[in-house]
């Protein structure tokens, strides 16, 4: 029988190195990247504290009225009357009593399709968000919670509008 | 039989070539490794943290809303509570206050704050 005592190059060798070692280059920053993501949404998102203040704000909020809004437009000389729907954008919620447990600001929501904040890392939170939220006819109550220099992020799913309400969440 | 031996070697330089690619993979491998291992132990870390925080929150929650015939305070059937479950892990020294009009509780799990809030509906 004839053997095959040939080898391999070196060039060979080398050629199959680099390349290896390309492709690690490229995996290298996506598993860094990995624990970047994991870190934020172990630390800064969805902390169950702030999802009990949100639960806790909602209840006031549905108490209160403060998202029972009726709106009013002008349309060819006719007033058209109806509800606040927050399924387009998302809506700040002006309301001082809200300030509690760092929660500086709130923002009700339908399903997100392009996230809207200025902020860099809200937006990452909210993009984070869209790709989570697969239900179009939910609803979300977003907080930004601010304490000693570090933001975090909460949100709660409402589908469960208050029957007693003038205006149901949608309308 | 005469063999035909090919008694080229390598040279140094494609040698310190072929050592230097191979450093830079190393170091990219270890590095990922590293970085798996390290999430790993603080994911197996936090998330025990994360149980025992949603537990205690989901407790008090219930405590909140149910009443005893000692008509104790939130803290205290939070003290109360504490003899009879293992899992909880609220530590002494809770305390109640208000904020902005709600009722707010302070309390410590394994040496961190926490605060919880209550609103009671009109």
């Amino acid at each position: 029988m004839k053997k095959n005592n040939k080898g391999f190059f070196l060039a060979e060798t080398i050629v199959i190195i680099a390349l290896v070692t390309t492709v690690m280059a490229f995996v290298y920053p996506n598993v860094a990247k990995l624990y970047e993501n994991y870190k934020n949404k172990a630390s800064y998102y969805d902390q169950t504290q702030d999802i009990y203040t949100l639960k806790t704000v909602y209840r006031y909020l549905l108490d209160n009225g403060s998202i029972d809004e009726e709106t009013s437009e002008t349309v060819n000389g006719e007033t058209l009357s109806g509800c606040k729907t927050f399924k387009d954008e998302m809506t700040l919620i002006n309301d001082p009593n809200t300030k509690i447990g760092g929660l500086s600001e709130i923002y009700i929501t339908g399903y997100i399709t392009k996230p809207s904040a200025e902020d860099y890392e809200f937006n990452k939170y909210l993009n984070r968000m869209k790709k989570t939220t697969y239900d179009t006819a939910s609803y979300r109550l977003i907080g930004v919670f601010k304490n000693n220099k570090e933001t975090r992020y909460a949100s709660i799913k409402i589908d469960n509008p208050n029957p007693n309400r003038n205006c149901n969440l949608g309308g | 039989m005469k063999q035909n031996l090919n008694n080229k070697g390598v040279t140094l330089i494609e040698l310190i070539v072929s050592f230097a690619l191979v450093s830079v993979a190393i170091i990219y491998f270890y590095q990922t490794l590293y970085t798996v291992k390290k999430l790993y132990s603080e994911s197996q870390k936090e998330t025990k943290e994360f149980v025992n925080v949603n537990y205690a929150y989901r407790i008090i929650d219930e405590l909140n809303n149910t009443s005893d015939d000692n008509e104790n305070t939130l803290c205290g059937k939070i003290n109360d509570y504490k003899s009879k479950d293992n899992n909880f892990l609220v530590e002494d020294g809770c305390r109640e206050d208000i904020e902005n009009g709600f009722k707010k509780i302070k309390f410590k799990i394994s040496g961190k704050d926490y605060s919880m809030y209550f609103y009671n509906e009109s």
